[in-house]
Parts: C-alpha cells; sequence; structure tokens
C-alpha cells in the first residue's frame, strides 16, 4: 500500500498528539492527587462521592450539632450540681434549726443563712450560657425564667419548650431542661409531705407530727390527700378526712388520741406527739398537691425560723418544729428530682459520647470509602506517567527516524 | 529513417517532459490538502508501414493527464469526517458542563451542605444572631451558585448561538463556490481530459462543507456536483447556490437556528432534528439534548429548593413572633408564544406541585375547537384535553397548571418550559436575620397540678394552620371516667391518628366533641398536630398556646435542615444532592460516550483517510523515484537523437 507522504506526517502526529493527551492526564492526576478529574472520567463513582461527600457533611454537621449539645448540658450539669450543694447545706441548716436548745436568735441566724441560700439558688436558676441566653427558661431564654413576684415569691416566667437538637440520623436530643421540671416539680415515687395549716384557721395546740411512713401501698386510698382532723371532747379524739372535695369524707371512726401513738390510714402511719387541740388539722398531702416549688418552700421554711417562739410557749415551739418537718420533707424531694434531673443530663452527655464514637466511625468508613473513589493510587500514577512517558518518546523518536529516510539521502 | 529516428527521439523527450512536469507538480503539491495525485498518460504513437518491411514505431505520445481519485472512497472519507467532526463539536461543548461539575470543592453539592448545616446551626442556637446572619450568607452563597451555574450554561447557548450564525456564512460561502466550480468545470471539461485541479479544489470545498454540516451529495451526468442538506433542501444544484441563513427560532427566540432564503426571499426554518453530521450537526444535537436537560435540571433543584424551603419556613415564626416570610424569591414557569401564532391567546403557568416537575420542555398545541394537547418535548407524551382537565388541579401537567386568557386559534403552539429559568431566578429574599423563621408557632405544656406521668410532646403544624392561626391557647383536660379529652376549640374537627399509625376509627371527631384518648396517638384539629403519651390522670391539663418570646425554639429550623435528606425532587425519588447526583451522572456519562464514541469515529475516519491517501496521495520517495526515471528516459531519448545526429553526420562526412 502507498502511504502518502502528507498521511504518514498527519498520522505520526496524531500519534504523537494522543501520547501526549495521555501522559498531560496522568500528569494532570498527580497534580490533583485525584483520579477523577470530571465526572465523565468515572460517572458512577463521581455520583457516588456526591453522595458519600454529602454524609460526610452531615456527619460533620452532627458532631458540631453534639459539641453544642455537649456544651450546653455540660453547663447544666455544672448548675445542678451547685444546686444539689445548695440543697444540701440547705437540709443541714433544716436539721439544725431542729435543735432544740435554739434560741430565736440563733434560728433567725439560720434564717439569713437560709435566705443567702435561698438567693444563691435562684441564681443558680437564672443560670445563663455566657452569651445572655438563660439554661432553664425554655424557649424564652431570652429573660430570667425565675423572678420575684409582688409578694416576694420567685415566679417561673420561662415554657416548658424543649430545645431539641439532631445530634445523630435520627436522634433529636433536648439541649436543656426548662425551669419548671427541674425546680417546682417532684417525682412521681416522691414521699407524703406532712403540714399544718399556715392560713388560718391555724392550729392552736402543741401537737407535733413525725415522719410518714408507707406501710401498704396497696390500700384503696393509698395516693389521696388526707388530713387528720381534731375533735372536740375529753379525751381528744381525731378523725382522718379525705378533704376534697369539701366538706370531706371521714375515712376513720372517732378515735382517741394518744400522744406519740401511730396513726393509720390509707396505707400509711404517721406519730402525732404534744396536745392538739379541737379544730387542729394535720395535711398529709402527695407530694404533687403538697406544693412542689422548691423557692416556696424555703421561703416558708424562712418565714417560720423567724418568728419569735420566746413566750408562745410549746405551741410557738411545735409550730417551728412543723413547719421544719415539713420543708425537710419537701426539699428532699427537690432534692430527689433534682438528683433525677441531672442523671438524665448525665445519661444524654454519654449517650452524646457513644453517638459520638459511632458517628466517628461512620465518618472514617465513609472518607475512606471516599477516598477509594477519587483519590489517586500514587504507585500506579507515576508508574502509569513513565509508561506514557516511555511511549511518547518512542513516537518522537521513530518519527524523527522514519522522516529521516528519504531517497534524497542517496542521490 | 534517421529521419524518423530524430521523431521517435523527440516524441520520447516530449513525453519525459510531460511526465517530468506532472511529477513536479505532484511533488509541489506533496502537502497541498485535497491534491490528487496526477500522472501523464503515455502511449505509443503508432507505427509507419514500410512495405515488405512491417511497422516502425513512430515514439511515444502523453494522451492525457490524469488524477488518481476513487469517487467512492472520497465519499466515505467525507461521510465518516463529518460524523467526526459533529462528534468532537458536542464532545467540546458538553466536556464545558462536565468541567463546570467537576469542581467538587466549590460546586454546588458544598454550597448546599454549608447551606443546610448553618440551618443546623440555626436550630442549635436559634438565639444567636451570628448563626442567623450565618444562614442568610449562606443561603445568598448557594442562590450565587446556582445563578453562575446557569450563567454559565447560558453563556453556551450564546456560544452555540455565535457558532450557528458563524456557520451559515461559511456554508453560504463554500455553497456558493462549489456552484460556481460546477460552471467553470462545465465550460473547461471537453469530455476526455478533465481540469484536475479544479475538481480537487471542489472536492475539497464538498469536504470543507462536510466538516460543517452533513450533506449529500450527487454526481450529475456530466460531472456536476449537486449538494443537499437536511431533508433533502438542495444547497448546490449545478451553477445555482441556496442561500441559508441564521434566524432566531420561532419557537424559542433565545436559539438561533438554521432557515433556508427561498424563492419569494422568506426564511424558512428547517427542522433541527433534520440536520445531522458535522460541526453543526453537533452543536444542535448538545442544545438539544445535553445544553437543555443540564440548565432545566438545575432549575427543577432550585425551584423545589425554593418552594419546599419557603413553604416550611411559612409555617414558622421568627424572633420577633411572626409568622415566616418566603425565603427565597423563585422563578415562574416560561411560555414562549411561537410567533407564527395568529390568534391572542395568552397562556400563563404556575407551578401546581413542585414535587412533579421533569426536566422537560413542553409545547402545547391548540387543536380545532379549540382544543389544547400538550406534548413533554423529552419523550413526546402527550396529555391531551381529557388529561388535562382530569388532573388536579385541571389544566395541569408534570406539577405545572395553565390557564388561559384571549382567543385561541388553531394551529397556533406554545413552548412551556417549567424550570428553565429556575437557577436564574433563585434570589433570597430575607434580609433580616430576625425574620428566619426557627420556632414553631406552637408550643405544649402541661399544668402544675397534674397527677398522672401523661406528657405532651411538641407540636408541630402543617399548611392548615395559616388559614386558623391559633387564637388562644387552648387546654385539654383528660376525664378518666370516660377516656376522653375535653377541650378542643369549639370550630375544629379533630382527626386522630393512632400510635401505630392507622387513623382512628371513630375520625373525624366533631367540632366541640371529646375525643378518645389512645396513648402516642397523633391528633390533629386546625393543622395543629399533639401527641400525648403516658398515663395521664383524671382533670389532668395539657396546653397548647400561641410560642410568644421563644427565642430559643429552633424546631422550625429542625424542620427545615430535614428538608436536606428528604426526596422531594422528582415525585419523591430525589432528594437534592441526589437530583444534583443525577445531573452530574447524566452529563458525565453523555461526555464519556460521547468521547468514547469521538475516539472510535477519529480513528475510522484517520483508516478511510489513508486508505483513500493511498490512492490518492502523493509519495515524495515515489515521486523522486519517478524523477530519476523520467530523468533517464529524457537523457535516453536525447541520446537517441545524438544517435540520429552522429548517423546524419556519418552520411555528410562522406565526401
Amino acid at each position: 500500500m502507498r502511504i502518502s507522504t502528507q498521511s504518514f506526517y498527519e498520522q505520526s502526529l496524531t500519534a504523537i498528539g494522543s501520547q501526549q493527551t495521555n501522559l498531560l492526564r496522568v500528569q494532570q492526576q498527580l497534580g490533583a492527587g485525584s483520579k477523577i478529574l470530571t465526572p465523565s472520567d468515572d460517572p458512577l463513582a463521581s455520583t457516588r462521592a456526591l453522595a458519600i461527600s454529602q454524609s460526610v457533611a452531615l456527619g460533620a454537621q452532627y458532631t458540631a450539632t453534639r459539641a453544642q449539645a455537649t456544651q450546653t448540658l455540660s453547663m447544666e450539669e455544672n448548675a445542678l450540681q451547685s444546686v444539689t450543694t445548695v440543697l444540701q447545706t440547705v437540709k443541714g441548716l433544716l436539721i439544725q434549726a431542729g435543735n432544740g436548745t435554739m434560741s430565736d436568735a440563733d434560728r433567725a441566724t439560720i434564717a439569713t443563712t437560709l435566705q443567702s441560700n435561698l438567693d444563691q439558688l435562684q441564681g443558680l436558676a437564672n443560670t445563663d450560657d455566657g452569651n445572655g441566653q438563660f439554661l432553664f427558661a425554655g424557649f424564652k431564654s431570652g429573660s430570667a425564667p425565675f423572678v420575684k413576684d409582688a409578694n416576694g415569691g420567685i415566679q417561673y416566667v420561662g415554657d416548658q419548650g424543649k430545645r431539641l437538637m439532631q445530634v445523630d440520623v435520627s436522634r433529636q436530643m433536648a439541649g436543656t431542661d426548662d425551669g419548671r421540671s427541674i425546680f417546682q416539680t417532684v417525682q412521681g415515687g416522691a414521699g407524703y409531705v406532712s403540714s399544718v395549716p399556715t392560713s388560718a384557721p391555724i392550729n392552736t395546740g402543741s401537737g407535733v407530727f413525725g415522719s410518714t411512713t408507707v406501710v401498704n401501698s396497696t390500700d384503696a386510698n393509698y395516693g389521696r390527700d388526707f388530713e387528720v382532723r381534731f375533735l372536740t371532747g375529753v379525751p381528744s379524739q381525731y378523725e382522718v378526712v379525705i378533704p376534697t372535695p369539701s366538706p370531706g369524707v371521714a375515712i376513720t371512726l372517732p378515735t382517741t388520741y394518744s400522744s406519740g401513738s401511730p396513726i393509720s390510714f390509707g396505707g400509711l402511719q404517721i406519730s402525732i406527739s404534744g396536745t392538739p387541740v379541737a379544730g387542729d388539722r394535720f395535711n398529709v398531702a402527695t407530694a404533687k398537691n403538697a406544693g412542689t416549688d422548691v423557692f416556696a418552700a424555703i421561703s416558708d421554711v424562712i418565714k417560720a425560723l423567724n418568728t419569735n417562739t420566746a413566750g408562745g410557749g410549746p405551741e410557738a415551739q411545735a409550730k417551728v418544729l412543723n413547719a421544719l418537718s415539713t420543708a425537710n420533707r419537701k426539699i428532699t424531694n427537690a432534692y430527689d428530682n433534682v438528683l433525677t434531673v441531672r442523671s438524665s443530663v448525665g445519661s444524654r452527655l454519654n449517650e452524646l459520647d457513644a453517638l459520638a464514637v459511632t458517628g466517628d466511625n461512620r465518618t472514617l468508613t465513609e472518607k475512606s470509602f471516599l477516598s477509594d473513589l477519587q483519590d489517586l493510587d500514587y504507585a500506579t500514577a507515576i508508574a502509569e506517567f513513565y509508561q506514557r512517558q516511555t511511549a511518547l518518546q518512542a513516537s518522537q523518536q521513530t518519527f524523527v527516524r522514519i522522516q529521516q529516510i528519504s531517497l534524497f539521502n542517496y542521490l | 529513417m534517421s529521419n524518423s529516428m530524430f521523431f521517435t527521439g523527440l516524441s520520447g523527450l516530449n513525453a519525459a517532459q510531460a511526465a517530468l512536469v506532472t511529477t513536479g507538480q505532484n511533488t509541489a503539491n506533496v502537502n497541498t490538502p485535497g491534491y490528487n495525485r496526477q500522472s501523464a498518460e503515455i502511449s505509443s504513437a503508432g507505427g509507419t508501414f514500410k512495405a515488405g518491411v512491417g511497422f516502425f514505431g513512430n515514439g511515444a505520445k502523453v494522451v492525457n493527464v490524469t488524477r488518481s481519485y476513487d469517487q467512492y472512497l472520497t465519499a466515505q472519507f467525507n461521510q465518516a469526517q463529518s460524523s467526526n467532526q459533529a462528534l468532537s463539536s458536542y464532545y467540546t461543548q458538553i466536556s464545558q458542563i462536565d468541567n463546570l461539575l467537576a469542581n467538587q470543592k466549590a460546586g454546588l453539592a458544598p454550597q448546599l451542605q454549608t447551606f443546610f448545616s448553618n440551618v443546623q446551626t440555626v436550630a442549635n442556637t436559634p438565639a444567636d444572631p451570628a448563626a442567623r446572619q450565618q444562614l442568610l450568607s449562606a443561603s445568598e452563597g448557594l442562590a450565587n451558585q446556582f445563578r453562575t451555574m446557569d450563567q454559565y450554561l447560558t453563556s453556551l447557548n450564546a456560544n452555540v448561538n455565535d457558532q450557528v450564525t458563524g456557520s451559515v456564512d461559511q456554508i453560504n460561502a463554500y455553497a456558493e463556490q462549489i456552484a460556481s466550480l460546477n460552471k467553470q468545470v462545465a465550460m473547461l471539461s471537453n469530455g476526455k481530459q478533465l481540469p484536475n485541479d479544479l475538481l480537487d479544489q471542489r472536492d475539497q470545498l464538498v469536504n470543507e462543507l462536510g466538516k460543517l454540516v452533513g450533506t449529500k451529495l450527487v454526481v450529475q451526468d456530466g460531472g456536476q456536483y449537486n449538494v443537499f442538506i437536511g431533508n433533502g433542501q438542495t444547497l448546490v444544484l449545478g451553477d445555482r447556490a441556496s442561500r441559508l441563513a441564521a434566524v432566531n427560532s420561532a419557537a424559542d427566540a433565545s436559539r438561533t437556528t438554521l432557515a433556508v432564503i427561498n424563492a419569494a426571499g422568506n426564511k424558512v426554518e428547517f427542522h433541527e432534528s433534520a440536520i445531522s453530521g458535522g460541526s453543526l450537526g453537533g452543536l444542535l444535537q448538545f442544545r438539544n439534548e445535553a445544553l437543555t436537560t443540564s440548565q432545566n435540571s438545575l432549575g427543577r433543584m432550585a425551584i423545589v429548593l425554593a418552594e419546599t424551603f419557603n413553604a416550611q419556613h411559612k409555617l414558622g415564626i421568627d424572633l420577633n413572633g411572626v409568622t415566616g416570610e418566603e425565603f427565597f424569591s423563585q422563578a415562574v414557569p416560561g411560555v414562549i408564544a411561537n410567533n407564527r401564532n395568529t390568534g391572542s391567546l395568552d397562556v400563563t403557568a404556575s407551578f401546581s406541585d413542585s414535587g412533579l416537575l421533569t426536566t422537560s420542555n413542553y409545547r402545547l398545541d391548540v387543536g380545532a375547537g379549540p382544543s389544547f394537547s400538550v406534548t413533554r418535548l423529552s419523550d413526546n407524551k402527550t396529555f391531551n384535553a381529557a388529561d388535562l382537565a382530569a388532573a388536579v388541579p385541571p389544566d395541569s401537567f408534570d406539577g405545572v397548571r395553565l390557564a388561559f386568557a384571549g382567543a385561541a386559534v388553531a394551529g397556533d403552539s406554545f413552548l412551556i418550559q417549567p424550570t428553565r429559568a429556575g437557577a436564574r431566578d433563585l434570589a433570597v429574599k430575607l434580609t433580616d436575620p430576625a425574620k428566619v423563621a426557627a420556632a414553631s408557632p406552637v408550643i405544649t405544656g402541661n399544668t402544675v397540678g397534674n397527677q398522672g406521668s401523661g406528657a405532651i410532646r411538641a407540636g408541630s403544624v402543617d399548611a392548615n394552620y395559616l388559614l386558623t392561626p391559633l387564637a388562644a391557647s387552648i387546654t385539654l383536660t383528660y376525664n378518666s371516667a370516660t377516656n376522653e379529652w375535653n377541650g378542643f376549640p369549639a370550630g375544629a374537627a379533630v382527626t386522630v391518628t393512632l400510635a401505630n399509625g392507622t387513623p382512628d376509627p371513630a375520625n373525624p371527631y366533631a367540632a366541640g366533641a371529646p375525643v378518645t384518648y389512645s396513648a402516642g396517638a397523633r391528633m390533629t384539629f386546625n393543622g395543629i398536630t399533639v401527641t400525648v403519651s403516658g398515663t395521664p390522670l383524671n382533670g389532668d391539663n395539657f396546653t397548647v398556646a400561641k410560642n410568644t418570646g421563644g427565642v430559643s425554639d429552633g424546631s422550625n429550623a429542625l424542620l427545615l435542615g430535614a428538608l436536606q435528606n428528604k426526596k422531594s425532587v422528582g415525585n419523591g425519588t430525589a432528594s437534592f444532592n441526589d437530583a444534583f447526583g443525577q445531573l452530574v451522572s447524566s452529563v458525565g456519562n453523555k461526555t464519556r460516550q460521547v468521547q468514547i464514541a469521538d475516539t472510535a469515529q477519529t480513528s475510522l475516519t484517520m483508516q478511510i483517510r489513508s486508505v483513500q491517501q493511498s490512492v490518492s496521495g502523493v509519495n515524495q520517495d515515489e515521486e523522486t523515484a519517478n524523477l530519476l526515471m523520467f530523468q533517464q528516459m529524457y537523457q535516453a531519448n536525447a541520446k537517441v537523437i545524438q544517435t540520429a545526429s552522429t548517423l546524419f553526420d556519418a552520411i555528410l562526412g562522406i565526401r
């Protein structure tokens, strides 16, 4: 076959051109460190890489969210730790105040200390996140959630919003808890709270209640509120009434009172000592109905401790002791509640750690897959580079050689 | 006798000279494109009879100069090269889109990820103005990316338009030259001796024309070339050339297309599908296949993003407690009336469901009656009048709704481009970070005195909420005797979906009627859905209230963030990232396919070329050998003359 001179040059140039293109491609791959320079190089891998890089980005997003959740939960944990310390202090003070040798002045001193603890507690309840956003305000984090009202009581003005965060693919976690569920709630299993009326008609006798114990939680009336009412008559008698709805229904017959002996009703047992008089009442209410606000409980006991007992006789003493018992119970309940919230915070922090581990593993797997898809194997690429280079050189050299062969050389 | 020897030598001398000239011509044109090797045809000049002796030869004569030309090989080569040009120009164009999608670190995918990651940051810290500002910046970045990519594709379209215009000028020039060569060839041909170099020129022009556009060549008796393009449209007929023009397409003025100028001077548009081959064919194919689909699929992503994001954003409330506004502003479907329409019908289109959008364009045809039918151009599926009427809402197809005004005339048509402008028109409407509606409009809670363990989950709202927003907070009270909730708004029916996902058999609960409690069931009224679980006791209360001052509520932002993975594109088949992946995959595959076809076609063309050249091409060594051969022939014939002269001198020397 005749080779036309023109097509010899054309074909040689095309061959060299395509060798150069191949070489340049490997060089670009080496420069970019990637096998895929444009999607057409490997459409399937490019599409997979897009999907995986989205997963990696989501993973990073979840990691950032977990960091944020960890931060707020740790702040909450710190605040709640201080809260438990304060509540322990308060409980200690209450026990101290119950000591019979205390004078009015001593109790007033304790009351002052309690007041400062109360203020401290309010401060903790109004903890902010460092950016002026209050941790325990629910969604209404723009303003302090616990404020003093006109009567000096502390009110919750936040809401019950749960600040959910997307911490993993299908896991939303609350980054904080609202103030009401921390400071104004008791757990379902919290014990009965006994108290005496604080508003008229108040007790006039010197009856002091002891601790309430549960003896039979399957009793038909267990879980309801009770009232021990002292009746007229000598020797004094009492009956146990379920007070709501008013005027209440007696569940025991009038019984003769004996100081210190246990009174049983509705699966509970309580002892009353001292000398109650007719008309005196002792409330035995579930923790939920007895008032669940820890601030109110401390305020109440401060008020009681500031009441002078000098010259008041055993009746005045009884008032203080009863108030202390009530407060003690309530604060124990509140303390348990805070501990429960704390443990929930702790388990959320643990879960975040666990999620971080699985998330990191997932990201690692995805990244290595992504790398398999698109990253260049340098050894192969460099080998290919030399191969292509050799091929190009061969094309060039043979071209020059053949081009030199001409009949003219021999004329 | 010696006289005859003189003449025989002279004829050889002449023949050798002619052959040398031809060899010289070949050598001179060794690199001339389209040149076909020529050779001088030498034959014996016959003999003179000498009685009793026989015939004495009269030497040689040159009878013709012919070119080594094979019509079929040339035609095959032209055809192959035309296809090759089509593929190369397609490849050149589509690889520009391929390159656009190549950058994974600066493309659309990372912008989408950044955007949604910023949505998540707002969900995490809704009260943080910096997070909100960042979201706005990221959304600007995203919208900008969409617009930049769209602009790039638009500029590719403009580029195609320019090339079409340029090609038309060139085609006209070639056609005229071929016609004029036809004329010259006819004048100069005498039937046997042909004007070889003019023929070469004409063949070369046909070849160049074929590089621009696929043609069909018919050789008439008498060697005239008739050239046709498209569906048999005459381009050159003998010595007459038609003129083509580049015109704006009647159906879509943004596209330049081909028309032929007829005898009356009117420009008649070609059917683009009829044009194939050559760089022009490749360009048109690229524009109809790859460019349209790419631009439409970007547009569709932008539209679905804007629609879904806006819809969810409007369900939330912003930092000031105000219902969310539109976050993005977005395109409306484009309707282009064919400029040959005669009626006054005005068609407007809107989106009825962005989730159903496809990446195709549509053509609306007005038939007799008038009746309407819509054709999906990607697969020619037709929606006839009955389909359109039966659709919900009426006159809608694939997520687009049409509205008509004015008088329709049968034969009119409209081009509907639902998604073309989607990416171009995507912009961020929100400018105030405080107006990012991150919070839910409702907040649920319980009351202090609740005895039971019942708990209410965060409420959610749907589009119906916007019609009947919560005016006052409501309190649901549990009645243990009847296991029912009281307190739903007086005017609202309640629909309950049980925890296992099945609807409550008692649905719907009439307005004001109590609703039976089932733990974990979703109770929906006025667009609000609430769920209570656990064991409530008699008289326990749960509240559903307007969310006021809830600056740390990121629940709506969480729902906005969830759109990232939601399959909202293409009738619930793809998330935004998937949709982008589909675009990358389709462009990548098409580019690869064209690239491979181009490579194959190039090597095929090279092969045919070398076969054609082996017949017609000039080999320099061959010509050198011929040069030597004819030189020696010349010298030998000169020797013959010298010999004759010597013989003559011998005679003269006898004195």
